[in-house]
């Protein structure tokens, strides 16, 4: 006997790492199979839907993102943009790269697209892995599956270029790599949680509160399961030293993050509190909603939104009660597994509801898309634990006749009648005018903020005529535009227009109330562009300085922190 | 990490491995024909390994674990890590007397992985301080003459070392106290960078002893704990 083999510290508890290789089974091909088609599916419907109703703001601004890193005049990686997270951006740089081959990537957007299409696939892939942890028998699993990769809102957030289903399907990454390791004890089930929740926070911000939460949960859970042979110290090791391997890749990259921050646009928080950023967004009042608005200050309007918001997929409801009731019952491994599932559920809702508090949030619905992605976890996993060994017809009959019900509820909210607060894609009809004009004017130079322009310069034939808010230089040339810079391409100066830079540092541009500048061309419609020639050096300290400007600036970042 | 992670990744990509001190299986005929190891090399090990690879032989990675007192003075602990460093710089010198003869007995994926363990290990431990002290004055002084130093790329490539490369091995090191159950050392795997500036020190030190005493072997006091070792308080590492 090795007295001194490394277990020997701790003789087999419940505790210890699984060293026993895998045993794979020809069901493991299932997940993928399933991604696979999901995933070739959402990419087809997200071509098909950019380029017959239009983009989302957002998507392409993402898109643009990658194109300057690329295509500006000023090509490099910092374009890619602080304010957002940077994944889906650079994501979309190797396909932006392709765009000789196939112009949509660029021009439609199309490339944000296929990014939230992989993202769709890998979701359906960890929501059949789920189902396949709860045992659920093979017809009903494929059923639900159906139910789910199909779900109206499921399919338009994995076809539309936004990020919302890319957090989704890590944080169901995520919660299937805990879901396993609390069952089996493999580190490297341990390991791809706490991977997947790094990407997720280079995909949105709200995972680090998702990750806060599931880890009170965790520490909570753990605390109470019966180990019998894990003195105390043991056991509160295993604990606080599971809590920091799951959360060290994601408190990594955010130090990163705001390193990076600090390094290149001289602000650690500029993220947070760029004049680009979410807040300053919110404060032009562009966004202004009257239940938004009433939830401000006033926890009974907040939490009427909160519940509104279940609308999306109402058997949410009874599902995270379901979960939460049994969580709190018992204290064994799958109760610990069902109170992450909830706490899951109800985390991001919980975050906008602080923020629409605090008149913080734009309270979109797409914000609440995790009732939909985690209500169906939440629901599989109620109708697993009434129904005992052998499937009952009756439970699971109603659990598919919930997510059908669930599925109409999503497909009704998300249509153009929707009680809800949803945005609508946009189309390029009103910047048509400018991109003609630049493209039949190709001598002069041009400097614009990227902020409002984005899809002017996706659009134009000669992206390197425009100075953009990218660009190093761009500072510098705003403030000394003579001599170097031909012309300003200025959008109105109201909603977010007022955060563009140009407006910033020259409020009466617009007007035409610089002496310097003569109007070339007007634009009417949408943003109302207008373009000023430079025809003498501005007034020395006229307007108020312009803060740092950032690479990304590029659509208004519609809220969440 | 060393022992679980990195020799069995080693093992499983078929590159040499420069065995470690504290428990090594031979068989006496096969030791005898490759002539057992240099004398000379204070890492007679790390050479007896490349010996071993050179005449066709594996060494392979048996899943069993001896125990030994952990090195726990800094001065002791700086003076052992010296001489691996020194004995590796060593092996890479004699080796690499006749490059194109060593490529032929390695093979190419063999001469690649001696070139990244045995020379990569030494020159990356010499190198890490230069490279902090030139990011740190890039930080004080924002200087443009290290812009025009090297190519921008460089940059690029340098910059997802410094950030990705460190956090990696970090994590790295994390996994592996995790699989030996060592949840009460988890968190202290953060610290792993500071563990390698002592590493450089110790590089340095190395390098300037390869050239004044060449030899010379620095010896490394045991029985720093004065109770019998208990089981768990020991660490894995290698040999003196």
């Amino acid at each position: 006997m090795s007295t001194l083999a490394g277990w020997a510290r701790f003789p087999e508890d419940d505790l210890t790492v699984a060293t026993m290789p895998r045993v794979h089974s020809a069901l493991d091909r299932e997940p993928w199979l399933v991604a696979l088609v999901s995933w070739v599916t959402y990419s087809v419907l997200g071509v098909i839907l950019v380029s017959h109703y239009g983009v989302m703001g957002d998507a392409l601004a993402r898109v643009a993102d990658a194109y300057y890193v690329l295509f500006s005049r000023d090509p490099h990686l910092a374009s890619i943009g602080f304010v957002w997270n940077p994944l889906p951006g650079l994501l979309a740089v190797p396909l932006v790269a392709l765009k000789d081959f196939w112009p949509a990537l660029a021009r439609q957007g199309v490339a944000a697209s296929l990014v939230s299409a992989a993202f769709g696939g890998l979701a359906v892939f960890f929501f059949v892995r789920i189902l396949k942890r709860l045992g659920i028998p093979t017809g009903l699993r494929w059923t639900v599956t159906a139910l789910f990769a199909l779900n109206p809102g499921v399919v338009y957030y994995a076809a539309n270029g936004m990020t919302d289903l890319m957090m989704a399907a890590t944080m169901l990454a995520a919660v299937d790599g805990l879901w396993g390791y609390l069952e089996e004890r493999y580190l490297s089930d341990l390991l791809g949680s706490s991977l997947w929740l790094a990407v997720g926070f280079l995909i949105r911000y709200e995972v680090a509160f998702w990750a806060a939460i599931v880890a009170i949960c965790l520490a909570f859970g753990l605390a109470r399961l019966p180990l019998e042979r894990a003195p105390t110290q043991r056991r509160r090791d295993w604990i606080d030293g599971l809590l920091v391997f799951w959360m060290a890749p994601l408190v990594s990259v955010a130090i990163v993050w705001v390193f990076l921050n600090w390094t290149i646009m001289g602000d650690a928080l500029y993220f947070l509190q760029s004049s680009y950023g979410n807040s300053a967004q919110l404060a032009t009042g562009t966004y202004a909603y009257a239940p938004v608005d009433a939830a401000a200050g006033n926890l009974g309007a907040t939490l009427t939104y909160l519940i509104r918001q279940t609308l999306l997929f109402p058997p949410v409801v009874p599902g995270i009660v379901v979960l939460l009731a049994f969580g709190l019952a018992g204290r064994r491994e799958r109760h610990v597994r069902a109170l992450i599932v909830a706490a899951t559920t109800l985390a991001i809702p919980l975050l906008q509801a602080l923020l629409l508090y605090r008149g913080a949030s734009a309270g979109w619905l797409r914000f609440f898309l995790s009732f939909i992605v985690f209500g169906f976890v939440a629901i599989a996993f109620g109708a697993r634990l009434m129904s005992t060994n052998k499937a009952s017809p009756l439970i699971w009959g109603s659990c598919l006749l919930l997510l059908v019900a669930g599925d109409s509820a999503t497909y009704a909210m998300l249509g153009p009648s929707t009680p809800l607060h949803t945005e609508s894609p946009s189309t390029f009809q009103e910047i048509a005018p400018v991109v003609a004009y630049l493209d039949a004017h190709p001598r002069p130079t041009v400097l614009t903020d990227s902020f409002r322009s984005f899809p002017i310069i996706l659009r134009v034939q000669r992206p390197k005529q425009l100075v953009i808010s990218s660009d190093r230089d761009f500072p510098e040339l705003l403030a000394r535009p003579l001599g170097q810079v031909d012309a300003f391409l200025v959008p109105r100066p109201t909603a977010t227009g007022a955060l563009d830079a140009v407006n910033r540092r020259y409020p009466e541009l617009w007007e035409g109330r610089e002496p310097w500048a003569e109007l070339l061309a007007d634009f009417p419609g949408g943003d109302h562009w207008r373009l000023y020639a430079i025809r003498a050096a501005p007034e020395a300290g006229a307007g108020p300085l312009a803060p740092p400007v950032s690479p990304e600036q590029v659509a208004p970042r519609r809220a969440s922190p | 990490m060393w022992f679980d992670l990195l020799l069995p990744a080693l093992h499983a990509l078929r590159l040499p491995i420069p065995l470690g001190g504290t428990s090594n299986h031979f068989r006496t005929d096969v030791l005898r024909k490759v002539g057992a190891w240099d004398p000379h090399n204070v890492a007679e090990d790390a050479d007896l390994g490349i010996r071993l690879y050179k005449a066709g032989y594996k060494t392979a990675v048996i899943d069993a674990t001896t125990y030994e007192e952990a090195n726990s003075r800094t001065g002791n602990w700086i003076r052992q890590r010296s001489r691996w460093v020194k004995g590796y710089l060593q092996t890479w010198l004699v080796h690499m007397r006749h490059p194109v003869a060593l490529w032929r007995a390695l093979g190419p994926r063999g001469f690649v992985g001696f070139q990244l363990i045995v020379g990569g290990t030494p020159l990356t431990l010499l190198l890490n301080p230069l490279y902090a002290l030139l990011t740190t004055l890039w930080y004080l002084t924002h200087t443009g003459v290290l812009h025009s130093l090297l190519p921008p790329w460089l940059y690029y490539v340098a910059a997802v070392n410094l950030l990705l490369g460190n956090l990696a091995f970090t994590y790295t090191n994390m996994v592996a106290v995790a699989r030996r159950n060592l949840w009460d050392m988890v968190a202290w795997t953060a610290f792993s960078p500071c563990y390698w500036t002592l590493m450089s020190v110790a590089a340095w030190k190395a390098l300037v002893q390869l050239i004044t005493r060449p030899s010379y072997w620095e010896k490394t006091d045991h029985g720093l704990t004065s109770a019998p070792a208990t089981p768990g308080v020991a660490e894995r590492g290698t040999a003196s």
